[in-house]
């Protein structure tokens, strides 16, 4: 039994846990059986599951600390635990695609909820790009930009348009990055008789990990977030995260409030701070 | 004779949950005297169908309550009372069990009884509800229980936005499942 696991209840760790994940905070569990629902009833004889029982679920684990003092590592344990559930919760009444919040035991650090079977937005692109150049090597740079802008831009304006959604309710998530960003299958793209290509489906968009999340009104913050995800794209696709970073944007000033008028000016004031965010930045010389 | 349900939770495997569903009760207004007077008896989970969508929904609340149990943080006294509490999404206690718990006029009945790892069971529980009980014994299926839900009375004592459809009763159970998870919390 690893050491972390030793402190769960024993019922907890007899559950096949499979461990996929693991940061600095959390503990990240695959489990195939749901919390509370007995498998003999998933998807047979009861008709109102949660969720989508074939794809498994989570189980985030927050270990004790034993670095930290006890009484101030359980009550951190506590309220981040508490902070990431309740934030799961509200973002799924609020319609936001994120996975369902189950259930939770604050004073253990355990929060249960559904796994999201898909690639991470980064996977997802890198298959893309390989196969886009595999498959039009020869048609140079202009073919392989068009079938990225046919392909790829659809997908991250729906990602910026998601995250637009989650800003405008004025929670930041904290942590953003293409790794959190995970897709599900959704809808089919493109026509028949549209090339090689042709079958793919344009995933939905899950955001996930909600471990560093917010509420916040400050534009700052907003900005702040959209910037810790430029720089991951910067940093996991390298070559053409200047496109790609713009289309997110294009999908979250679309997506933002819905074209509300009052939405309109609140997303100018982000993206004026994110330019301000972006001069500031790491390694930025402020000298004129 | 009718039984019910019977089934063990992943996270509890050594506990048994008993669920049983009943319609055409006559006797309801006698068994919520005998609950009242703290007849041991009765020491069931006896939950109004009405505000109930769903097995796993029932699941939620029991599942809540067993863990609050072995946390040590039960809020009523007994498991019965905490699985009925459990059903509320709020931390007034006489308010959930007065709305969620059986009624005076409540024709129809859901019951749980959880029995823990310690219990030695001699009788056959639903030999032993069918005494308590006087109605009519149903499969406890997802299908018989939609039958019994009132979605109005579900909205009203969980105070669900008429904004938030209730029509999906796997969305429904979704929204309330969270609401049992978080009461106290939120």
């Amino acid at each position: 039994m690893s050491p972390d696991l030793s402190t769960l209840p024993s019922a907890i760790v007899a559950l096949d846990l499979t461990l996929i994940s693991q940061g600095a905070e959390a503990k990240i569990y695959f489990s195939p059986d749901h919390p509370f629902i007995p498998s003999s009833l998933l998807g047979g004889a009861i008709s109102t599951t949660i969720s989508n029982p074939s794809a498994g679920y989570i189980l985030k684990y927050r270990p004790p600390k034993r670095y930290r003092h006890d009484a101030l590592d359980a009550q951190l344990t506590k309220h981040r635990t508490l902070s990431e559930a309740r934030i799961l919760y509200k973002l799924f009444l609020a319609g936001i695609s994120v996975p369902s919040f189950i259930a939770v035991d604050p004073r253990l650090g355990l929060i249960w909820m559904e796994n999201i079977n898909g690639s991470s937005l980064k996977e997802w692109i890198w298959a893309r790009e390989r196969e886009i150049e595999e498959q039009l090597c020869d048609e140079g740079e202009y073919g392989q930009s068009q079938k990225r802008l046919e392909i790829i831009k659809p997908l991250l304006l729906s990602v910026g348009s998601e995250i637009a959604k989650l800003h405008f309710l004025d929670t930041v998530h904290g942590d953003l990055t293409t790794s959190n960003l995970l897709l599900r299958d959704g809808r089919r793209l493109g026509a028949e008789g549209a090339t090689g290509l042709h079958q793919l489906m344009v995933p939905e968009p899950v955001i996930i990990d909600f471990g560093l999340a917010q509420q916040s009104t400050l534009p700052e913050d907003k900005a702040v977030d959209l910037y810790v995800l430029e720089r991951a794209f910067i940093s996991t696709h390298p070559i053409h995260s200047g496109e790609y970073v713009e289309w997110v944007l294009e999908g979250y000033v679309a997506g933002f409030g819905r074209g509300r008028k009052t939405a309109v000016f609140k997303v100018n004031e982000i993206m004026k701070k994110l330019d301000a965010v972006r001069l500031r930045g790491r390694k930025r010389s402020m000298v004129g | 004779m009718a039984s019910g349900l019977t089934l063990r939770l992943p996270q509890f495997p050594q506990s048994a949950v008993h669920i049983g569903l009943y319609t055409s009760v006559t006797n309801a207004s006698i068994i919520r005297g005998e609950l009242l007077s703290g007849n041991t008896r009765y020491s069931y989970a006896f939950v109004d169908p009405r505000s109930v969508l769903s097995l796993a929904h029932v699941l939620a609340a029991v599942y809540r309550a067993l863990t609050d149990m072995e946390a040590g943080g039960m809020r009523t006294r007994t498991l019965s009372s905490e699985i009925v509490f459990a059903f509320g999404g709020t931390m007034n206690i006489a308010e959930s069990l007065r709305r969620f718990g059986i009624n005076d006029d409540s024709d129809s009945l859901l019951v749980v009884k959880v029995d823990t790892a310690q219990v030695e069971r001699s009788n056959s529980v639903w030999d032993e509800l069918g005494e308590l009980v006087q109605g009519t014994s149903i499969p406890v299926t997802d299908e018989n229980i939609a039958a019994l839900t009132d979605v109005e009375t579900v909205r009203k004592n969980y105070k669900i936005q008429q904004g938030i459809s209730l029509a999906d009763r796997s969305e429904a159970t979704n929204v309330i499942s969270g609401a049992i998870a978080l009461r106290g919390y939120l």
